[in-house]
């Protein structure tokens, strides 16, 4: 079974609703900080919570944010 | 109030006191060795030591009474820090975990010093007696085991409070 990661695109779908980090974390109720995290990819993990608040407002599924990208082969 | 606040409020008291003891403990030591002459007798080890015990033995003897002081001195410290960390709210951390388990080897060393030492000194105190009439002590008090199972126990912490440190650092890199 080939390994996958989970690769976060939160920044393309910022830029589809012109909207700033700074006003999603304000609506969402979560540190500027932390979306700046979850956009580099630099987290283990994210709550249903957070999910589904980021959704609500971006207006959108997880799977738009979300997506499982193949690993590169390291051969 | 919160959990964390409890922590806080308690770790500065201790932390008061640790510094307390830890400036009190060796004016005591200095003070008792500046006032007491050297004599057999003075020295706290249940053994009587030969009279004819050279002053190079009772040296020796007193000096290796020293290190139980040293070790209590060594595991306050640690025990400051700890506090020092809580206040600071260093609380589930692999730093303060690694504090707790250093606390722990320091009252294992409480118990497991005096053990080894006791039969040393009751050596070099009758060495000077004629043959026959030395003595070879060891002992086993409910101090020394107090000490060893509160270490153990406080070790035992330490190793939970490093798997509690690693769960809250991969909560923390959840958002």
């Amino acid at each position: 079974m080939s390994e996958v990661s989970i690769v976060v695109r939160l920044d393309v779908m910022l830029a589809m609703r012109k909207m700033k980090s700074r006003d999603l974390a304000h609506a969402v109720g979560i540190t500027e900080q932390n979306i700046s995290l979850l956009k580099s990819g630099k987290v283990k993990g994210i709550r249903f919570e957070t999910l589904a608040g980021i959704c609500a407002v971006l207006e959108c599924q997880p799977g738009d944010l979300l997506e499982a990208v193949p690993d590169a082969d390291p051969a | 109030m919160s959990n964390l606040e409890h922590v806080r409020k308690l770790a500065g008291v201790l932390r008061g006191i640790t510094i307390a003891a830890m400036v009190v403990l060796p004016l005591v030591i200095v003070g008792g060795l500046a006032a007491l002459p050297l004599t057999p007798d003075v020295l706290s080890v249940d053994i009587t030591p030969s009279l004819d015990a050279t002053r190079t033995q009772l040296i020796l003897a007193a000096g290796l009474s020293l290190l139980r002081p040293l070790i209590l001195l060594w595991t306050l410290n640690e025990m400051r820090k700890l506090f020092g960390a809580y206040i600071a709210g260093d609380v589930l951390t692999d730093h303060a975990a690694r504090l707790i388990q250093r606390i722990g080897q320091g009252f294992v060393a409480m118990a497991v010093v005096p053990f080894l030492l006791r039969p040393v000194q009751s050596v070099l105190l009758t060495m000077a007696n004629p043959p026959g009439q030395r003595s070879l002590a060891v002992g086993l008090d409910s101090e020394m085991i107090f000490f060893a199972l509160s270490g153990g126990l406080i070790i035992v912490i330490g190793w939970a409070m490093r798997e509690a440190s690693a769960a809250a650092a991969e909560n923390r890199a959840i958002v």
